[in-house]
């Protein structure tokens, strides 16, 4: 346990109070067959502005670590130990009422289906004024106001008609739009977004990034984007966390995880996708499949399926910082 | 529609031996990890069986049906007298301690008890058979429309749709004077015939659904038969449904049956069922023997809700999508 | 008729190609009103022409509803096309019907995206891909459960699994149980539909590898359908790029990607996320504006122009046919 702490104090490369700090998260899940540890033992620091990306493939445990780090984890799921400071508040220990207001006004999602998160009943404006009202005392005019003013900020051409519709009226990217528009209501310190192009097409994928970086810009919030596409992150983050049955493999920057990855897991997945210029070259392949969530290989999840593994390996190796400041979970780098 | 056996057979074989290139040696090796996939192959029914025995209200509605069915099976051996037999006992009397009397006699002095297990028999064939009956109907209507689509859908859902519209209880009424009735096959065939609909429309809709999946594309790709592509394809997939809707169809069934008894127009005697005795009794509840109409139907209220444990536990249990392992 | 063709395709000669699509049209019927009669059509796919020659890779790219699937499925007939010809190994297959249709799937096969649903939960692996074996004759139980078996090896399965159900797979076991029901008819032609666009970066190569291996060990020739560029790229000799039910541009994959000519094209790889960030640089980025029309109600002239960025008065006017632009290499573009 320690060592949760010591790491938690060694974020890479940042000075300064983390906006938030995520120390040895586990979030369980009850199945009919036994528990299944979707975040086993997860710590990392956000600073304040920064942009970080958690990529996994899926069952890697990276969507529950951003529902827990909301608290929108439910039964069958729950979160056994482990602590989500969020400026100096331990946000596991807030009762209901006080989570709720942190939700959407500090800390804000944004998921990856945003018909299913938009109710087809109300216009896209009426949503996001509630949003507004529920955190602000303005009037119904006002935040009419703040929608269309939203709508105008996320890239939404004709906002003041825009605001009308309903749901089923916008195109997938526009719903998305509308989601980040929901997300920005009441300025937020933390934007989580979820897969957020996952559904999209790659033109409009394009738009939505731009966006976003553009946002960033001109708003200060820290940035935490959960996405599967190894591409994605790179373009849009500072700092990557590379995460694998639950657990944290590599967390290091842009480049360092891109331009030189140490762990045998990132190595892997960069290696094995496509890239232009590579007809005619045999693809690299991470052998075998991630295992079944109720059978993880004790120690380090990855060794079932790692081209270096060794006997130490049944152990789950302890953080290695190395000299560049990155942080990597691998026995490899065992001084 | 079949072609013959030697051309494919020596298309197939004319490559043999196989080659076994050294080219996919490393998805071999590379094969997903040992531990992925269980130790045994558990059959599909196992799995059911599995999930099911984990259903405990399911599990004990399951136990009670089965008793139930032993009660009917064996009911005659366990009754004190028969419905037919001449009785020169006390009428209107309170249940007391004793097989006989245990639960009362109405006022002809028959034994409620009697009732109890002679009823048992007419009400659990008539939910049953009249299941199957509507079961067989819908399915075929159901399943035939929604493959076909088309025209075809159209006929078959009117068709649907004009017995869906049918006035159930005035044209009962108006069959069972026609035909003279009480008897228990008359019961079913009406009950079957009027409501085979939500089956129907149930299945149809489902097989449009299954229709746009891709495994059955994928059959029509390896040119399959229609037939064989509704029956083995899609109608498997669209079991579980069906199972769940009939078994609350039964439920149903014996509810509609002891209804149609109570206002005359089912069984008659000298036949008995629960619905009987529960209508029978309709005139003397004034008297304060409240015996008479409690016990067939706490009877039913048991069957009923046993019927509607059980498949409420076939959903689940039937479910091939949730994985245990 | 194969004047017609060489006009068109003036390198594939008739003998090599294997597959030559001729202005196909496959339309949707729309339905609205009480009555749910015909409203109008959805033109998924609207004239569209090519050729896949024997042997090789044709990837087909385009964003959702641009009609890449909707020809794919036509192509194995599984939808009934309004018009056009689409000639195989020198047979229309739109003018087949019953038997003779039935022996032409043995030939052209399908593998689909969507590894959960595209096999049928209540059936055992040995069973699904033996059926087609045993539709198309082979009675003998005993011989299909052997081949069962060697294609389950082929597809770098153990072929104990015959016995076992779908559930029991994991998506990238179950996408190689769906090639190994394609594969064991001995096709000629496989369309693969976005065949790993739902599996995990690290099982999408496996089964990319796979799917090249088996293309050399039985000389396959493929249609491949998917939305990721780079996997087009990587899989394919040519590609053609289809937007709002055209093909808008066609070149061989080197070509495409080094030289495209299409802005639509251009706009389409600036927009691929990319993990190295000195490609990153190299690349100049195009981000389109707007979303791509809806095909119910589809932009006069050049279907791109609402969001070309080069768009002219002509755009508006005539669509641009397919014209050749360089060798080997088509673009639909005034301007190309």
């Amino acid at each position: 346990m320690a060592l949760e702490t010591e790491q938690a104090q060694r974020a890479p490369r940042q000075e300064g109070t983390p906006l938030l700090q995520v120390k040895d998260l586990h979030t369980n899940f009850q199945t009919m067959d036994g528990v299944v540890k979707a975040v086993d033992g997860v710590s990392f620091d956000i600073q304040p502005g920064a942009s970080v990306g958690i990529v996994g493939e899926s069952g890697s445990g990276k969507s529950v670590t951003s529902l827990s780090i909301m608290r929108l984890v439910e039964r069958p799921g729950w979160i056994p130990s482990g602590s989500i400071i969020f400026q100096g508040k331990d946000l596991l220990k807030l009762d209901d009422e006080q989570m709720r207001r942190i939700r959407g006004e500090d800390i804000a999602m944004v998921f990856q289906e945003p018909m299913s998160a938009l109710n087809p009943v109300y216009t896209v404006g009426d949503q996001v004024a509630e949003i507004v009202r529920a955190h602000h005392r303005v009037g119904k005019r006002a935040a009419w106001a703040r929608a269309v003013e939203l709508f105008k900020l996320v890239g939404i051409p004709a906002a003041d008609r825009r605001v009308h519709d309903y749901p089923h009226n916008l195109s997938g990217g526009m719903r998305q739009r509308v989601m980040i528009a929901m997300a920005l209501a009441n300025d937020p310190d933390l934007l989580i977004l979820d897969e957020p192009t996952t559904a999209l097409d790659v033109t409009i994928q394009a738009q939505i990034l731009d966006l976003v970086r553009n946002l960033r810009e001109r708003v200060n919030t820290a940035v935490l984007l959960i996405t599967h596409d190894i591409g994605v992150v790179a373009e849009m983050c500072d700092e990557i966390i590379v995460m694998y049955g639950g657990k944290i493999m590599e967390h290091g920057t842009t480049h360092q995880i891109i331009d030189d990855p140490k762990h045998p897991y990132t190595r892997g997945l960069l290696a094995a996708i496509p890239a232009m210029g590579m007809k005619g070259q045999r693809l690299t392949v991470i052998p075998g499949t991630v295992p079944s969530p109720l059978r993880m290989p004790s120690g380090c999840p990855f060794r079932t399926r790692c081209p270096n593994v060794m006997d130490v390996c049944s152990n789950y190796p302890t953080l290695k910082t190395l000299d560049d400041g990155r942080q990597v979970y691998c026995w490899l780098y065992e001084r | 529609m079949q072609e013959p056996d030697i051309e494919v057979t020596g298309a197939l074989s004319d490559q043999a031996p196989w080659p076994m290139s050294a080219a996919h040696a490393d998805a071999v090796i590379l094969d997903e990890t040992e531990d992925q996939v269980v130790a045994e192959p558990i059959g599909q029914w196992t799995l059911v069986w599995r999930r099911f025995i984990r259903h405990r209200i399911a599990l004990i509605g399951g136990v009670m049906l089965i008793l139930l069915i032993l009660m009917a099976i064996f009911g005659p051996l366990l009754s004190p007298e028969s419905p037919l037999s001449f009785n020169y006992f006390a009428g209107n009397k309170a249940p007391e301690l004793n097989w006989r009397y245990l639960m009362g006699t109405d006022a002809q002095g028959h034994a409620i008890i009697m009732y109890i297990l002679y009823g048992a028999r007419i009400s659990l064939e008539v939910g049953v058979f009249a299941t199957v009956l509507t079961s067989i109907i819908g399915v075929l209507v159901g399943s035939i429309g929604g493959f076909f689509g088309g025209w075809v859908d159209a006929v078959m859902m009117r068709l649907t749709d004009v017995f869906l519209t049918l006035p159930f209880l005035p044209l009962l009424i108006l069959l069972s004077a026609y035909t003279g009735g009480g008897n228990i096959t008359f019961v079913i065939l009406i009950l079957g015939l009027l409501s085979w609909s939500p089956t129907a429309r149930l299945v149809r809709s489902y097989f449009l659904s299954l229709r746009s999946q891709e495994f059955v594309q994928a059959a029509q790709a390896l040119g399959v038969s229609s037939p064989r592509i509704m029956f083995k394809h899609m109608l498997p997939n669209a079991l579980s449904v069906v199972i769940v809707s009939s078994t609350l169809n039964v439920a149903g069934f014996i509810i509609a049956e002891a209804a149609i008894d109570f206002l005359g127009v089912g069984i008659h005697t000298p036949n008995v069922s629960w619905g009987l005795a529960l209508a029978n009794s309709e005139s003397y509840i004034a008297d304060g023997n409240w015996w008479w109409p409690l016990f067939p139907g706490l009877a039913l209220l048991i069957t009923v809700l046993s019927v509607n444990f059980l498949g409420d536990g076939l959903r689940d249990a039937l479910d091939v999508r949730a994985k245990v392992e | 008729m194969t004047e017609v063709l060489s006009e068109q395709q003036p390198a594939a000669t008739a003998s090599d190609v294997l597959l030559d699509v001729r202005n196909l049209k496959t339309y949707y019927p729309v339905l609205g009103g009480v009555m749910r009669r015909r409203i109008g059509w959805v033109k998924a796919v609207d004239d569209v022409s090519f050729s896949i020659k024997q042997g090789e890779t044709l990837g087909l790219v385009g964003e959702s509803g641009c009609g890449k699937t909707t020809t794919g499925r036509s192509i194995a007939r599984l939808l009934k096309p309004q018009s056009g010809q689409i000639i195989f190994e020198g047979k229309d297959l739109l003018a087949l019907k019953g038997k003779e249709l039935k022996r032409v799937r043995r030939d052209l096969q399908i593998i689909f995206q969507d590894p959960y649903s595209s096999l049928n939960p209540r059936m055992p692996v040995g069973e699904i891909i033996g059926e087609g074996l045993m539709v198309h004759g082979m009675k003998d139980r005993r011989e299909r459960e052997n081949t069962v078996k060697y294609f389950l090896d082929v597809v770098g399965l153990r072929p104990e699994y015959a016995r076992r159900y779908p559930h029991e797979f994991s998506g990238g076991q179950r996408q190689r149980i769906g090639i190994a029901r394609a594969l064991a008819l001995r096709p000629k032609l496989i369309v693969c539909d976005e065949p790993v666009s739902a599996l995990d970066v690290s099982i999408q190569s496996q089964v990319l590898n796979l799917l090249k291996d088996l293309q050399k060990e039985f000389g396959l020739t493929y249609l491949f359908i998917a939305h990721d560029l780079s996997v087009v790229e990587y899989m394919s000799d040519r590609v053609g790029v289809m937007y709002l039910g055209k093909m808008v541009e066609m070149a061989e994959a080197i070509d495409l990607y080094a030289n495209p000519r299409m802005p639509y094209t251009q706009a389409l790889l600036s927009a691929i996320p990319m993990a190295n960030p000195a490609m990153r640089s190299q690349r100049q980025r195009i981000v389109l504006q707007g979303d791509v029309p809806s095909p119910l109600n589809p932009p006069s002239g050049c279907p791109f122009r609402t969001r070309c960025w080069m768009a002219q008065e002509v755009c508006v006017e005539v669509n641009p046919p397919l014209r050749n632009v360089g060798p080997e290499h088509d673009a639909a573009c005034h301007f190309a």
